[in-house]
């Protein structure tokens, strides 16, 4: 799996790259192929490192375009529409902190916005 | 346009057609449901030009006839054209790669630049948006007694408008050529080049005031922060196209200043969506 910094100026996107380079992986890619799928970072930082080393570890050739919203943890929900408007066909992955809330809670409140939002999981 | 593409001294119109190689390069649009189109056909080292208007003179290219409203070539610069009603009267391209030419041309035509008293203005606008104060141009002897066009300042000094930055010399020579030529068409390329925040919020003012004028301006760029000034400022009359040219099609789309800050809040930066948008 490769990765396709949709802002190749935000800091996940440097990340991605200083840890790519770190480890001579080739993570990210430049080129402007179709992407089968979109990946949310909804916390940053160390997120993207992980991303970046899950993609390694998935080696393959689909490319995923990954994203960090302005806003954060939960918050990211309300721009799926915004993603579900441009993404033609493929998965959105959102990357979110557990931190101390039990994975149910988490899973209805993402429930509850994604409805309030007219999507449905 | 040809200055912007001419390489040592390897000049002429061959970079309109993909990879020099193809015979034909075509630009299509709709407005208002009715197809244009601008289109050249080349027969080396013609180019022959023609429009969806079939004004122009007929000529044969290859067992094709065709009706051309002018003549380009592959390899040199010289454009004979039939007839101007085909096209736009008085469009005015400007580039930072054309300031220098902007420079021989204020040169040439100092006499009637000088006295329509745009010198002043554009240089009392310039003072505002840099740390020197000036308060006109001048075109006067420098070393060796050889011209040069100064911004004269405040205390009486003089400096010459290629030791300024280049962001006030774009901004001066564009608003100058601009009031002399008045054009329908506004067209400038990498707008944001050389130009500090400050700058850019000036431009966008004027451009804003041009297209309340009934002028078109038509603007490239690659900074995000400018386009969403420019279109910021300009309100609902401004329109964002995110454009790129791949393997010899070029392929635009319209977009809202709203759709662009949307993306951006989503964490998509519009200049890199291209296998999501077009």
């Amino acid at each position: 799996m490769k990765l396709y910094p949709l802002s190749p100026t935000s800091k996940p996107a440097v990340n991605i790259e200083r840890i790519s380079r770190k480890f001579r992986l080739k993570i990210l890619t430049p080129e402007h192929t179709p992407l089968a799928g979109i990946i949310v970072l909804a916390d940053g930082t160390p997120d993207d490192y992980v991303v970046a080393l899950l993609s390694y570890r998935l080696n393959g050739e689909k490319v995923l375009g990954v994203v960090k919203p302005e806003e954060k943890r939960l918050g990211v929900f309300n721009i799926i529409p915004t993603i579900l408007n441009v993404l033609r066909e493929g998965k959105i992955a959102v990357l979110i902190d557990q931190e101390n809330e039990d994975l149910n809670t988490i899973f209805s409140e993402v429930s509850r916005r994604l409805s309030g939002i007219g999507t449905i999981i | 346009m040809h200055l912007m593409h001419e390489t040592l001294n390897s000049e002429g119109y061959a970079f309109l057609f993909n990879r020099y190689a193809s015979k034909e390069a075509r630009v299509e649009c709709k407005v208002d449901g009715e197809e244009y189109f601008l289109q050249f056909i080349r027969d080396d080292p013609h180019i022959y030009v023609s429009t969806s208007k079939g004004i122009g003179w007929q000529t044969k290219v290859g067992n094709k006839e065709i009706v051309c409203v002018g003549e380009l070539y592959t390899e040199k610069k010289h454009i004979p054209f039939s007839t101007q009603k085909a096209l736009i009267n008085n469009t005015f391209l400007l580039s930072s790669s054309l300031i220098r030419l902007g420079y021989n041309y204020l040169n040439n035509n100092w006499a009637l630049i000088v006295n329509l008293g745009v010198c002043k203005r554009v240089a009392e606008e310039v003072s505002a948006l840099s740390n020197e104060k000036y308060t006109d141009l001048t075109i006067e002897p420098f070393l060796g007694g050889r011209l040069s066009i100064n911004a004269y300042t405040r205390d009486g000094y003089r400096i010459r408008l290629g030791d300024l930055g280049e962001g006030v010399q774009n901004y001066i020579v564009a608003r100058v050529l601009y009031e002399i030529a008045e054009p329908e068409v506004f067209l400038w390329d990498d707008v944001e080049a050389h130009f500090n925040p400050k700058m850019l919020l000036s431009i966008s003012e004027w451009f804003s005031n041009v297209v309340d004028k009934g002028k078109q301006v038509i603007l490239t760029t690659h900074s995000l922060e400018a386009a969403r000034m420019i279109a910021g400022i300009g309100g609902e009359k401004a329109k964002i196209y995110l454009t790129s040219l791949n393997n010899g099609v070029f392929k635009a789309k319209e977009l809202t200043l709203k759709e662009v800050e949307d993306l951006l809040k989503a964490g998509i930066d519009v200049r890199v969506a291209e296998p999501l948008l077009l």
